[in-house]
């Protein structure tokens, strides 16, 4: 991954809130954020993102078997610091 | 996903953000994915799986961020390309993962019809070449990714 990204995510202390697809990937980042909310329509892939999230992130990390679709649909606006689309759009 | 359900998605997240956010998308390009097992310094190449559903959902994202970003929702601030590598201990464990992906992202019948057989004949020769590279011998599936930060505007 490029080092402009990494650099993002090491800047980035003051993310209160960030919303994800690709929940598998979750562990890359969810210490850089004050909190994380994992969105995945697969729900094996949730369980195996739950399985390899570092115990010290557990409180980091809120996880949805969702479609972004149905997560969007009942959030409110203006919620997320960040959104990162990891290999979900499309 | 349908290129309307991504452009939908976009408004979306823009909805989402806050006005300072940030959106970071990680998508891959559309092209083949080389097939390689390494071995060493050695490298002998299988081939490449070219899957048509999934080149054309990659263009089709490209084609969702050119369009918000035409309709002034976004602006890219930075973005790059990176090789994503994915290992597998067996050509079999590659295959299975295959035909899941085939079977969960192909939308038509035209698309499996061409793709299966493909997959399968990658599959059968990776198969027959890691078996002779012997014990050690790591079949890698390659992607070039396309990753992009953008604001909200």
């Amino acid at each position: 991954m490029p080092y402009w990204i990494w650099r993002i995510l090491a800047d980035s202390m003051c993310w209160r809130s960030v919303a994800a697809t690709g929940a598998c990937v979750t562990w890359l980042y969810a210490d850089k954020a004050a909190h994380v909310t994992a969105i995945d329509p697969s729900a094996k892939l949730i369980t195996l993102a739950r399985q390899e999230l570092p115990s010290h992130l557990q409180d980091h990390v809120e996880f949805h078997n969702a479609t972004f679709e149905d997560f969007a649909t009942a959030s409110k606006p203006s919620a997320f610091d960040i959104v990162i689309l990891s290999w979900s759009l499309c | 996903m349908e290129y309307t359900g991504m452009v939908h998605a976009l408004e979306e997240i823009h909805r989402l953000l806050k006005q300072a956010g940030k959106l970071i998308d990680i998508h891959p390009v559309a092209e083949p994915s080389p097939i390689e097992i390494h071995l060493g310094e050695k490298i002998e190449r299988v081939g490449d799986l070219s899957v048509r559903q999934w080149c054309s959902d990659y263009q089709h994202a490209d084609e969702a961020l050119t369009e918000i970003k035409q309709r002034g929702l976004f602006m890219i601030e930075r973005e790059g390309m990176f090789n994503s590598l994915t290992y597998y201990d067996s050509a079999a464990e590659m295959r299975t993962d295959w035909k899941a992906a085939i079977d969960k992202f192909a939308r038509d019948a035209q698309s499996i019809a061409e793709s299966v057989p493909q997959a399968e004949a990658m599959a059968a020769r990776a198969e027959e070449l890691m078996q002779a590279a012997g014990s050690g011998a790591e079949l890698i599936v390659g992607e070039r990714v396309h990753i992009s930060r953008l604001k909200p505007i």
